[in-house]
Protein backbone atom coordinates (compact mmCIF):
# COMPACT_ATOMS: atom_id res chain seq x y z
CA UNK A 1 0.00 0.00 0.00
CA UNK A 2 1.40 3.37 -1.38
CA UNK A 3 0.41 6.69 -0.35
CA UNK A 4 1.79 9.59 -1.86
CA UNK A 5 1.53 13.09 -0.25
CA UNK A 6 2.13 16.07 -3.62
CA UNK A 7 1.48 19.66 -2.86
CA UNK A 8 -1.50 21.34 -2.82
CA UNK A 9 -2.30 23.86 -5.81
CA UNK A 10 -4.62 24.67 -8.63
CA UNK A 11 -4.75 21.14 -10.71
CA UNK A 12 -3.99 19.20 -7.48
CA UNK A 13 -3.89 15.36 -8.76
CA UNK A 14 -5.23 14.54 -5.92
CA UNK A 15 -8.60 16.31 -6.45
CA UNK A 16 -11.42 15.75 -8.16
CA UNK A 17 -14.61 16.83 -9.91
CA UNK A 18 -16.62 14.30 -8.47
CA UNK A 19 -15.33 14.71 -5.10
CA UNK A 20 -16.74 18.28 -4.96
CA UNK A 21 -19.77 17.52 -6.06
CA UNK A 22 -20.07 14.97 -3.01
CA UNK A 23 -19.25 17.96 -1.21
CA UNK A 24 -21.22 20.36 -2.08
CA UNK A 25 -24.94 17.95 -2.00
CA UNK A 26 -23.90 16.89 1.32
CA UNK A 27 -25.34 18.24 4.70
CA UNK A 28 -22.84 20.36 7.18
CA UNK A 29 -22.41 18.16 10.28
CA UNK A 30 -22.15 20.34 13.14
CA UNK A 31 -22.05 23.40 11.30
CA UNK A 32 -19.10 22.25 9.34
CA UNK A 33 -18.93 21.31 5.86
CA UNK A 34 -18.61 17.36 5.66
CA UNK A 35 -15.96 15.21 3.05
CA UNK A 36 -18.02 12.44 1.65
CA UNK A 37 -15.52 9.52 0.98
CA UNK A 38 -16.92 7.88 -1.91
CA UNK A 39 -16.22 4.23 -2.37
CA UNK A 40 -16.98 2.17 -5.80
CA UNK A 41 -15.93 -1.21 -6.39
CA UNK A 42 -15.51 -3.01 -9.98
CA UNK A 43 -14.68 -6.39 -9.83
CA UNK A 44 -11.91 -6.47 -6.93
CA UNK A 45 -10.31 -2.90 -7.40
CA UNK A 46 -11.89 -0.44 -4.93
CA UNK A 47 -11.60 3.41 -6.25
CA UNK A 48 -11.42 5.61 -3.22
CA UNK A 49 -12.46 9.42 -3.75
CA UNK A 50 -12.98 12.19 -1.49
CA UNK A 51 -11.76 15.77 -0.92
CA UNK A 52 -7.68 15.81 -1.68
CA UNK A 53 -7.54 12.09 -2.00
CA UNK A 54 -7.49 10.20 -5.01
CA UNK A 55 -6.91 5.96 -4.49
CA UNK A 56 -7.34 2.84 -5.22
CA UNK A 57 -7.05 -0.80 -3.73
CA UNK A 58 -7.01 -4.10 -5.48
CA UNK A 59 -8.66 -6.58 -2.82
CA UNK A 60 -7.33 -9.69 -4.77
CA UNK A 61 -3.28 -8.65 -4.70
CA UNK A 62 -3.85 -6.63 -1.27
CA UNK A 63 -2.03 -3.91 -3.51
CA UNK A 64 -3.12 -0.07 -3.54
CA UNK A 65 -2.23 3.56 -4.29
CA UNK A 66 -3.31 6.55 -2.62
CA UNK A 67 -3.01 10.57 -3.44
CA UNK A 68 -3.54 12.88 -1.11
CA UNK A 69 -2.26 16.50 -0.70
CA UNK A 70 -0.39 18.94 1.93
CA UNK A 71 -3.58 20.65 2.49
CA UNK A 72 -5.16 17.82 4.22
CA UNK A 73 -3.42 15.22 6.17
CA UNK A 74 -6.62 13.65 7.07
CA UNK A 75 -6.86 12.32 3.56
CA UNK A 76 -3.89 9.84 3.84
CA UNK A 77 -5.39 8.29 7.23
CA UNK A 78 -8.39 8.17 5.18
CA UNK A 79 -7.43 6.26 2.82
CA UNK A 80 -5.61 3.33 4.44
CA UNK A 81 -9.08 3.30 7.24
CA UNK A 82 -10.59 2.01 3.91
CA UNK A 83 -7.85 -0.11 3.15
CA UNK A 84 -7.75 -1.97 6.10
CA UNK A 85 -11.05 -2.43 6.51
CA UNK A 86 -11.44 -3.90 3.33
CA UNK A 87 -8.74 -6.32 3.40
CA UNK A 88 -9.49 -7.24 6.48
CA UNK A 89 -12.55 -8.73 6.09
CA UNK A 90 -11.89 -11.57 4.13
CA UNK A 91 -9.69 -12.99 6.90
CA UNK A 92 -11.99 -12.12 9.22
CA UNK A 93 -11.44 -9.56 10.67
CA UNK A 94 -13.32 -5.66 11.20
CA UNK A 95 -12.37 -1.72 11.98
CA UNK A 96 -14.63 -1.18 14.82
CA UNK A 97 -14.91 2.33 16.09
CA UNK A 98 -13.96 1.54 19.75
CA UNK A 99 -11.46 1.94 22.47
CA UNK A 100 -9.89 -1.25 24.20
CA UNK A 101 -8.43 -1.49 27.40
CA UNK A 102 -6.30 -3.70 28.73
CA UNK A 103 -7.22 -5.67 32.40
CA UNK A 104 -4.48 -8.36 32.66
CA UNK A 105 -3.99 -9.79 29.60
CA UNK A 106 -7.65 -9.55 27.98
CA UNK A 107 -9.36 -6.02 26.19
CA UNK A 108 -12.23 -4.46 27.51
CA UNK A 109 -13.58 -2.80 24.01
CA UNK A 110 -16.49 -0.23 24.40
CA UNK A 111 -17.77 0.85 20.90
CA UNK A 112 -20.03 3.49 19.81
CA UNK A 113 -20.61 6.85 17.30
CA UNK A 114 -18.63 10.06 18.43
CA UNK A 115 -19.67 11.49 21.70
CA UNK A 116 -20.88 7.50 23.13
CA UNK A 117 -17.83 7.56 25.30
CA UNK A 118 -15.24 6.02 24.16
CA UNK A 119 -12.25 8.75 24.98
CA UNK A 120 -13.84 9.16 28.37
CA UNK A 121 -13.75 5.79 29.22
CA UNK A 122 -9.78 5.05 27.76
CA UNK A 123 -9.30 8.12 29.83
CA UNK A 124 -10.51 6.70 32.99
CA UNK A 125 -8.36 3.62 32.52
CA UNK A 126 -5.99 4.73 35.09
CA UNK A 127 -2.64 2.58 35.34
CA UNK A 128 -4.75 0.13 32.52
CA UNK A 129 -3.03 -0.28 29.26
CA UNK A 130 -5.02 1.53 26.64
CA UNK A 131 -5.05 0.33 22.94
CA UNK A 132 -6.80 2.58 21.15
CA UNK A 133 -9.15 5.47 22.56
CA UNK A 134 -10.89 5.58 18.31
CA UNK A 135 -9.90 2.68 16.81
CA UNK A 136 -9.61 -1.30 17.25
CA UNK A 137 -8.84 -3.98 14.82
CA UNK A 138 -10.84 -7.17 15.93
CA UNK A 139 -10.09 -10.93 14.54
CA UNK A 140 -10.27 -14.50 15.82
CA UNK A 141 -7.71 -16.18 17.04
CA UNK A 142 -7.21 -19.98 16.12
CA UNK A 143 -9.14 -21.45 18.94
CA UNK A 144 -11.99 -19.00 17.53
CA UNK A 145 -11.35 -16.14 20.06
CA UNK A 146 -12.45 -12.87 19.39
CA UNK A 147 -9.11 -10.62 19.93
CA UNK A 148 -8.27 -6.60 19.59
CA UNK A 149 -5.34 -5.68 17.85
CA UNK A 150 -3.83 -2.04 18.10
CA UNK A 151 -3.89 -0.14 15.44
CA UNK A 152 -2.02 2.55 14.09
CA UNK A 153 -5.29 4.27 14.36
CA UNK A 154 -4.89 6.68 17.68
CA UNK A 155 -2.54 4.34 19.05
CA UNK A 156 -3.52 4.26 22.89
CA UNK A 157 0.28 3.27 22.90
CA UNK A 158 -0.57 -0.42 24.40
CA UNK A 159 2.38 -2.98 23.59
CA UNK A 160 1.93 -5.08 20.16
CA UNK A 161 1.00 -9.08 20.53
CA UNK A 162 0.94 -10.96 17.67
CA UNK A 163 -2.44 -12.19 17.58
CA UNK A 164 -3.62 -9.41 19.52
CA UNK A 165 -5.73 -9.64 23.05
CA UNK A 166 -8.62 -11.53 23.92
CA UNK A 167 -11.84 -9.38 24.04
CA UNK A 168 -13.13 -10.45 27.64
CA UNK A 169 -16.66 -8.18 26.85
CA UNK A 170 -17.53 -6.15 23.81
CA UNK A 171 -19.36 -2.92 25.11
CA UNK A 172 -21.82 -0.23 23.23
CA UNK A 173 -21.31 3.10 25.55
CA UNK A 174 -23.64 5.63 26.59
CA UNK A 175 -22.64 8.55 28.90
CA UNK A 176 -25.15 8.12 32.34
CA UNK A 177 -25.56 8.68 35.69
CA UNK A 178 -24.60 5.66 37.01
CA UNK A 179 -22.70 2.48 36.27
CA UNK A 180 -25.35 0.02 34.14
CA UNK A 181 -23.97 -3.27 31.83
CA UNK A 182 -27.14 -4.83 30.79
CA UNK A 183 -26.67 -7.81 27.81
CA UNK A 184 -28.24 -6.83 24.68
CA UNK A 185 -29.90 -9.83 22.14
CA UNK A 186 -27.93 -10.89 19.56
CA UNK A 187 -30.10 -8.90 16.97
CA UNK A 188 -29.84 -5.78 18.88
CA UNK A 189 -25.85 -6.63 19.84
CA UNK A 190 -25.38 -7.49 15.96
CA UNK A 191 -26.72 -4.15 14.47
CA UNK A 192 -24.96 -1.77 17.15
CA UNK A 193 -21.95 -3.44 16.21
CA UNK A 194 -23.02 -3.34 12.07
CA UNK A 195 -22.97 0.69 12.67
CA UNK A 196 -19.96 0.86 14.65
CA UNK A 197 -18.01 -0.63 11.74
CA UNK A 198 -16.99 1.86 9.10
CA UNK A 199 -16.35 1.70 5.29
CA UNK A 200 -18.24 -1.98 5.07
CA UNK A 201 -22.18 -1.42 4.59
CA UNK A 202 -21.58 0.71 0.75
CA UNK A 203 -21.03 -2.13 -1.43
CA UNK A 204 -23.22 -5.31 -1.42
CA UNK A 205 -20.41 -7.96 -0.67
CA UNK A 206 -18.94 -6.43 2.00
CA UNK A 207 -22.36 -5.42 3.66
CA UNK A 208 -22.76 -9.47 3.10
CA UNK A 209 -19.32 -10.11 5.34
CA UNK A 210 -19.90 -7.03 8.20
CA UNK A 211 -23.74 -8.38 8.62
CA UNK A 212 -21.83 -12.41 9.35
CA UNK A 213 -19.26 -10.96 11.39
CA UNK A 214 -21.55 -8.62 13.78
CA UNK A 215 -23.85 -11.66 13.64
CA UNK A 216 -20.97 -14.10 14.99
CA UNK A 217 -19.50 -11.68 17.22
CA UNK A 218 -22.87 -10.79 18.81
CA UNK A 219 -23.13 -14.32 19.54
CA UNK A 220 -19.49 -14.59 21.20
CA UNK A 221 -18.44 -12.88 22.88
CA UNK A 222 -21.43 -10.93 22.94
CA UNK A 223 -22.55 -7.70 23.13
CA UNK A 224 -23.54 -5.45 26.39
CA UNK A 225 -24.45 -2.20 26.85
CA UNK A 226 -22.74 0.15 29.74
CA UNK A 227 -23.89 2.76 30.65
CA UNK A 228 -21.42 5.21 32.80
CA UNK A 229 -20.86 8.43 34.73
CA UNK A 230 -17.47 10.51 34.14
CA UNK A 231 -15.76 8.26 37.73
CA UNK A 232 -13.23 5.33 37.39
CA UNK A 233 -15.31 3.41 39.51
CA UNK A 234 -16.36 2.08 36.51
CA UNK A 235 -13.74 -0.09 35.80
CA UNK A 236 -14.57 -1.96 39.33
CA UNK A 237 -17.52 -2.29 38.17
CA UNK A 238 -16.23 -3.83 34.49
CA UNK A 239 -13.84 -5.82 36.23
CA UNK A 240 -15.89 -7.44 39.00
CA UNK A 241 -18.63 -8.28 37.35
CA UNK B 1 -54.62 -7.57 -7.19
CA UNK B 2 -51.70 -6.28 -9.07
CA UNK B 3 -49.26 -8.39 -10.86
CA UNK B 4 -45.89 -6.70 -9.62
CA UNK B 5 -43.17 -9.33 -9.01
CA UNK B 6 -40.80 -7.71 -7.14
CA UNK B 7 -36.89 -8.65 -7.37
CA UNK B 8 -34.44 -7.58 -4.75
CA UNK B 9 -31.75 -5.14 -5.79
CA UNK B 10 -27.88 -5.88 -6.60
CA UNK B 11 -27.78 -2.80 -4.12
CA UNK B 12 -29.46 -4.72 -1.01
CA UNK B 13 -27.41 -7.14 1.61
CA UNK B 14 -29.51 -9.32 3.97
CA UNK B 15 -28.78 -11.56 6.97
CA UNK B 16 -31.86 -12.90 8.86
CA UNK B 17 -30.68 -12.89 12.90
CA UNK B 18 -32.85 -14.29 15.55
CA UNK B 19 -35.71 -14.57 13.03
CA UNK B 20 -35.40 -10.77 11.57
CA UNK B 21 -34.12 -9.81 8.83
CA UNK B 22 -31.48 -6.90 8.56
CA UNK B 23 -31.36 -5.52 5.46
CA UNK B 24 -28.81 -3.08 4.47
CA UNK B 25 -29.36 -0.46 1.64
CA UNK B 26 -25.83 -0.46 0.37
CA UNK B 27 -26.35 3.12 -1.72
CA UNK B 28 -27.21 4.56 1.44
CA UNK B 29 -25.03 2.68 3.51
CA UNK B 30 -29.04 2.41 5.61
CA UNK B 31 -29.53 -0.05 7.92
CA UNK B 32 -32.99 -1.12 8.33
CA UNK B 33 -34.92 -4.34 10.69
CA UNK B 34 -38.26 -5.78 9.43
CA UNK B 35 -40.70 -7.72 11.51
CA UNK B 36 -42.06 -11.22 11.93
CA UNK B 37 -44.06 -10.17 8.37
CA UNK B 38 -41.57 -8.42 6.88
CA UNK B 39 -38.89 -10.98 7.04
CA UNK B 40 -40.83 -13.46 5.58
CA UNK B 41 -41.77 -11.16 2.77
CA UNK B 42 -38.24 -10.17 2.11
CA UNK B 43 -37.00 -13.43 2.44
CA UNK B 44 -39.82 -14.58 -0.44
CA UNK B 45 -38.80 -12.32 -2.48
CA UNK B 46 -36.78 -13.96 -5.73
CA UNK B 47 -37.92 -12.57 -8.52
CA UNK B 48 -40.32 -15.23 -9.20
CA UNK B 49 -42.80 -15.38 -6.64
CA UNK B 50 -45.51 -12.13 -7.52
CA UNK B 51 -47.47 -9.41 -5.16
CA UNK B 52 -50.46 -11.69 -5.33
CA UNK B 53 -48.15 -15.08 -4.07
CA UNK B 54 -46.55 -13.08 -1.17
CA UNK B 55 -49.80 -12.22 0.08
CA UNK B 56 -51.47 -15.65 -0.11
CA UNK B 57 -48.34 -16.75 1.64
CA UNK B 58 -49.08 -13.94 4.58
CA UNK B 59 -52.45 -15.20 4.48
CA UNK B 60 -51.11 -18.26 5.37
CA UNK B 61 -48.81 -17.74 7.51
CA UNK B 62 -50.64 -14.68 9.83
CA UNK B 63 -53.97 -14.30 11.12
CA UNK B 64 -55.31 -11.85 8.74
CA UNK B 65 -57.48 -11.48 6.10
CA UNK B 66 -56.45 -11.33 2.67
CA UNK B 67 -57.61 -7.73 1.95
CA UNK B 68 -55.40 -6.58 4.38
CA UNK B 69 -52.69 -8.77 3.73
CA UNK B 70 -53.00 -6.96 0.31
CA UNK B 71 -53.28 -3.91 2.15
CA UNK B 72 -50.06 -4.48 3.49
CA UNK B 73 -47.66 -6.36 1.19
CA UNK B 74 -48.22 -3.45 -1.34
CA UNK B 75 -47.60 -1.03 1.39
CA UNK B 76 -44.17 -2.59 2.34
CA UNK B 77 -43.29 -3.30 -1.32
CA UNK B 78 -43.62 0.45 -1.64
CA UNK B 79 -41.58 1.05 1.03
CA UNK B 80 -38.94 -1.22 -0.15
CA UNK B 81 -38.89 0.05 -3.80
CA UNK B 82 -38.90 3.93 -2.79
CA UNK B 83 -35.78 2.92 -0.81
CA UNK B 84 -34.27 1.64 -3.88
CA UNK B 85 -34.15 -2.29 -2.40
CA UNK B 86 -36.70 -4.03 -4.47
CA UNK B 87 -37.66 -3.74 -8.47
CA UNK B 88 -40.46 -4.61 -10.28
CA UNK B 89 -41.17 -6.28 -13.28
CA UNK B 90 -44.85 -7.22 -14.97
Amino acid sequence: MQVTVVDHGPGCPADSPAAYRAMQAAPFVDGLPDYPLLVERTGSRLDVTSLHLRGWIDLATGRGEGLCCTHDQGAAENFLRVAVARLLLPAGGFLLHACAVLSGSEAHVGFGPSGAGKTTLSGLAGSRAVLSDDLVVLRRDESGRLCAIPTLFRDGGAPPREGGYPVRRLMRLRKGSRVELCPLDRLAGARELLAAMPYLVDDPDSAEGALALADAASGSPGVSELTFPIDPSVWATLEGA
Amino acid sequence: MTTRIPKRQRSSASRVIDGAAVVIQTKLSDVALLNEVGTLVWGSIDGARSEADLVALVTESFEVTPDQAARDVGAFLDELAAASLVEFAT
